[in-house]
């Protein structure tokens, strides 16, 4: 996932990442040794990692809107009367939840940016 | 059409193995391969168990380096296409083995504590930054550029006879402070350094010069201090003279 994104792709991606974490639990360290084991070291870092990347597409897929490096090609636009705001995730037992909460402006306005 | 590499390996878990041995395994070449890269390869399709350091992987943290075909490097920095087929990878020498590509390192961090790396200023500190001549930058920058990775201390002949020789990275490093106008080390520190363990131990077989990775010429830096080191002797000697005669 990089910067230009668009729904289908989006929800490739999160089908993808499903399957993988389904895989994750069916996946076992061959590797047992105390020692540097990096076999071990990567299986623990996949976890979270598979975590992470749902939340990021999650997040992409709801917000309908372009605002710096997140650009949805079907939603070019920046839409502050809608999405001016943060995207959190929280882990729920009925899967990932999404919630938001306002910026806090302080000095600078926020306007487009255009160059 | 891509060759196959043949890369021998160190093999040695000190806990399970008597004596060191070599595995070697066979690895289909891709363009701009590192030797790093083949090594990962191995690790993740082939044995999950063959341990080395890496981070960065693009030659900046200075985690990787080893001996590849005897010459110490970085592996994540040597291209596989430079070299032959057959590729013989081993730790750091005279270093303690950890497991397989891993040494211990800590006679090298333990030299490195010692010599204070970090500026020691003579006044208390400004409200402003303390400024320097771009000249004077110059003069140190290569030297601030070391990444710490060992290459050089390994491919030293002195550290290899004398443990508490500090070795090319740390007297380079030293002479970074040395040459640096904003740093006054005490007399104390320079009296350690002029000693066979300090500036005078460097045997300038310029091996150093050789392996490193930043193109840092630590032999330069030694030489240098040394002259630094004497200059400031004469000075110290000279003042405790004049001292002598007055009193």
């Amino acid at each position: 996932m990089g910067i230009f994104r668009e729904y289908a792709p989006l929800e490739d991606a999160w089908i993808k990442i499903k399957n993988l974490k389904e895989r994750y639990q069916y996946s076992f360290v061959r590797t047992k040794e105390s020692r540097f084991n990096a076999e071990l070291r990567a299986a623990l870092e996949l976890e979270p990692m598979l975590d992470v990347a749902e939340i990021i597409i999650s997040c992409a897929l709801a917000r309908k809107e372009s605002r710096g490096a997140h650009k949805r090609v079907d939603h070019p636009d920046r839409d502050d009367e809608n999405w001016l705001k943060h995207s959190l995730a929280q882990f729920t037992l009925q899967g990932t939840k999404l919630y938001y909460e306002p910026p806090v402006i302080t000095h600078y306005q926020p306007t487009e940016r255009t160059y | 059409m891509s060759r196959v590499l043949n890369i021998k390996v160190f093999r040695f878990h000190p806990e399970k193995d008597q004596r060191p041995y070599y595995d070697t395994f066979q690895v289909v070449e891709r363009e701009f391969m590192s030797v790093l890269e083949a090594l990962l390869e191995i690790q993740h399709e082939q044995d999950g168990s063959l341990a080395f350091r890496y981070a960065c992987r693009g030659a900046v943290c200075g985690s990787c380096a080893m001996s590849v075909n005897g010459l110490v490097g970085l592996a994540d920095r040597v291209q596989t296409r430079n070299l032959k087929a057959n590729i013989l990878v081993e730790p750091l020498s005279h270093l303690p083995v950890v497991k397989d590509l891993i040494v211990d390192m800590t006679f090298f961090w333990q030299h490195f504590q010692e010599i204070k790396p970090w500026l020691i200023p003579a006044e208390t500190a400004p409200e402003r930054e303390r400024l320097m001549n771009p000249a004077d930058t110059e003069k140190i920058e290569s030297f601030a550029s070391c990444i710490l990775c060992g290459s050089c201390y390994t491919a030293c002949p002195v550290t290899k006879r004398d443990r508490d020789f500090l070795g090319p990275a740390l007297l380079a490093k030293i002479y970074r402070f040395l040459a640096d106008p904003r740093d006054s080390r005490d007399a104390a520190f320079l009296a350690k350094l002029n000693s066979e363990q300090g500036v005078w131990g460097c045997d300038t077989i310029f091996n150093c010069v050789k392996v490193c990775p930043k193109q840092i010429r630590p032999t330069d830096a030694i030489v240098a201090a040394r002259k630094l080191v004497v200059g400031r002797f004469f000075k110290l000697f000279g003042a405790n003279r004049k001292r002598e005669k007055a009193e």
